[in-house]
């Protein structure tokens, strides 16, 4: 029998997937880990991003905000990533980022990220190729807001 | 920078789904805690085992007497109790880690 948190854990490294040993091997001295408290700002809006972050536990709510007005997004949950624009050299977060519960996440700066795929292009195509789908997610998302 | 800590491979599981690499999953213990540490890059680390753990992957074996060693300068220094509740607690390696690196 499986514990079901091994399951769970699996599900929260998907980022990861497809990764091969070695490449690993580049990525996981970059990392470190982080830890939120409910109700803590992960992100603003417009903050430059300096982390890829890999959300391992809990849940961060994406929000919109101008001025008083704050229009939820999309809500991540472990295994999902976020500051995808830590990935890009003058990255801003698009969205405002907050804590529903406590958060453990796995952060890779993104100026040693993207130094280590240009070491490695093919890690990059393959990080390159799962950030692409995280924005497809947030348009989608935001598309989504801005029909209602 | 990153921050390790080796733990004992207490059971090993084979998902039997791709959803990480293999993906081997194991059971690990750091001083009394236990956590699920992804095995994948130590293909030769078993049950018995101590394995360097970062950020949720074990990357390497570590002689048993190398383990232990580092586990009694944790109790030396009275760091081993922040050491579980931070792994309890989820709080994570980091903080801890670094203190004792700075020491």
């Amino acid at each position: 029998m499986i514990p079901p948190q091994f399951l769970e854990m699996a599900h929260a490294y998907r980022l990861l997937c497809g990764l091969a040993p070695d490449q690993l091997r580049k990525l996981l001295p970059l990392a470190g880990e982080r830890q939120y408290a409910k109700g803590e700002i992960v992100l603003r809006e417009g903050d430059k991003s300096a982390y890829l972050s890999l959300i391992v536990s809990g849940e961060v709510i994406l929000e919109k905000v101008q001025g008083d007005e704050v229009t939820p997004v999309q809500t991540l949950r472990a295994g999902e990533a976020m500051g995808w624009s830590a990935f890009t050299e003058d990255g801003h977060a698009q969205f405002r980022a907050q804590a529903l519960s406590p958060v453990s996440t796995i952060v890779f700066p993104g100026d040693r990220l993207r130094e280590a795929c240009d070491r490695d292009p093919a890690m990059g195509y393959h990080l390159t190729k799962h950030l692409l789908q995280v924005v497809t997610e947030r348009l989608d998302a935001a598309r989504e807001q801005a029909k209602l | 920078m990153s921050f390790t800590l080796p733990g004992k491979i207490l059971e090993e599981h084979d998902l039997k789904v791709r959803s990480v690499f293999g993906p081997r999953l194991g059971l690990v213990e750091f001083g009394g805690t236990c956590r699920p540490i992804i095995l994948d890059l130590v293909p030769d680390a078993h049950v018995g085992n101590y394995v360097r753990v970062q950020v949720g992957f074990a990357t390497g074996i570590v002689p048993e007497e190398e383990a232990l060693r580092e586990y009694a300068v944790f109790r030396e220094t009275g760091s081993m109790k922040d050491i579980e509740r931070d792994l309890e607690a989820e709080e994570a390696l980091p903080e801890t880690v670094r203190r004792l690196k700075k020491r």
